[in-house]
């Protein structure tokens, strides 16, 4: 039964509707939804012994809008298009220097670390959001499973420790933004438009910066 | 009917994007330039936001829903992920923390020289009319 196409789609739509419902109880940055669902659908695929071939039939349908998700972020970065004219050398200096700097600090760890390659690669693009960062990880070779979880990951942690740096520094709410945008994706700017407007404006700006420049810096360097 | 419409743009988008990036010489995900080329479309004004709001809504606010199942192929690499389970989460750690500090002392340092130069560039002009 549960290698009909059916199985997969109504279960994952079921998972994250529950996930959706238990954030909004909760109200917690780690009740995120995707990671929710997730750890719900395998334990399920475990419990029941059932292959993730049978899930994978149904729930890839899920999967091919990624890439219109991914480009309905330029709706956002069009609505703040006046903030990007103004700022636009912090906006760009800092989105291009903080991409940069992640995939340097990704490479001199895992290499420091003894990371095995197949890893390393997975990690490299953790610091875009997803939808960029998985088809660069399947595109260098990297396993793009675990490419999400590091994405997921980095967000979370960026918009738990993210607050916390930017009121040591004092930085203005602009840079701000930024760095929770760059570093830690939506996942980051979630909690930068519960700090502020413009914080979360640049945060939505940054994501696709950031994107951009990892695209970028990695056919250059890598 | 308006909701097909949006959709149907954003799939061919897609469809062309992917085809456009298979011309690159350089791993592009056709997403980022499905992303570059609707912002060029809103930019030029060949489009307007609103005529995409219904579904560009949609999409951007359950974006999460659509990466469940790539995440939950993780089953197959629990082994490689139990091996190298702590170094995972340090780089996880101190690269989000690198990130974080470079682009925000980079930005705040830029927009200093940003304001400077325009302040700069103020009382000059100010002084001319005088």
């Amino acid at each position: 039964m549960t290698d009909q196409l059916f199985f997969g789609l109504g279960l994952t739509l079921l998972a994250y509707a529950l996930a959706l419902l238990l954030q909004k109880k909760t109200r917690s940055l780690l009740a995120n939804p995707t990671i929710v669902a997730m750890l719900a659908v395998i334990a399920l695929l475990l419990a029941f012994n059932i292959p993730l071939e049978h899930y994978r039939k149904g729930a890839d349908f899920l999967t091919l809008f990624i890439a219109p998700a991914t480009a309905s972020l330029a709706l956002g970065i069009y609505q703040q298009r006046a903030l990007l004219r103004r700022y636009w050398l912090p906006l760009i200096g800092g989105a291009a220097g903080g991409s940069l700097m992640s995939l340097l600090s990704i490479k001199w760890l895992a290499a420091a670390l003894g990371l095995s390659r197949e890893l390393f690669i997975s990690l490299l693009p953790k610091s875009s959001t997803t939808a960029i960062a998985l088809p660069l990880s399947e595109a260098y070779g990297g396993v793009v499973s675990l490419t999400v979880l590091a994405v997921v990951l980095t967000g979370l942690l960026g918009a738990l420790i993210g607050p916390l740096l930017s009121r040591g520094l004092r930085l203005d709410p602009l840079s701000t933004g930024l760095a929770m945008g760059t570093a830690s994706h939506a996942l980051g700017t979630v909690k930068a438009l519960e700090m502020g407007e413009v914080q979360g404006a640049v945060s939505g700006i940054a994501i696709g910066l950031c994107g951009l420049f990892t695209v970028l810096w990695l056919a250059l360097l890598f | 009917m308006r909701v097909i419409f949006q959709l149907a743009f954003f799939l061919l988008l897609c469809l062309f994007s992917e085809g456009l990036a298979a011309y690159l010489p350089f791993p592009f995900p056709g997403a980022v330039l499905a992303m570059l080329l609707l912002f060029l479309l809103l930019l030029f004004k060949w489009l307007k936001a609103e005529q995409l709001e219904e579904s560009g809504d949609f999409l951007r606010k359950h974006m999460g829903l659509f990466f469940v199942p790539p995440s939950v192929g993780v089953i197959d690499s629990l082994g490689l992920l139990k091996r190298e389970l702590l170094p995972f989460l340090l780089i996880c750690l101190l690269g989000m923390l690198v990130t974080f500090l470079t682009s925000a002392l980079l930005s705040s340092f830029l927009m200093r020289l940003q304001d400077c130069r325009e302040n700069k560039r103020r009382s000059l002009s100010g002084g001319e009319k005088l």
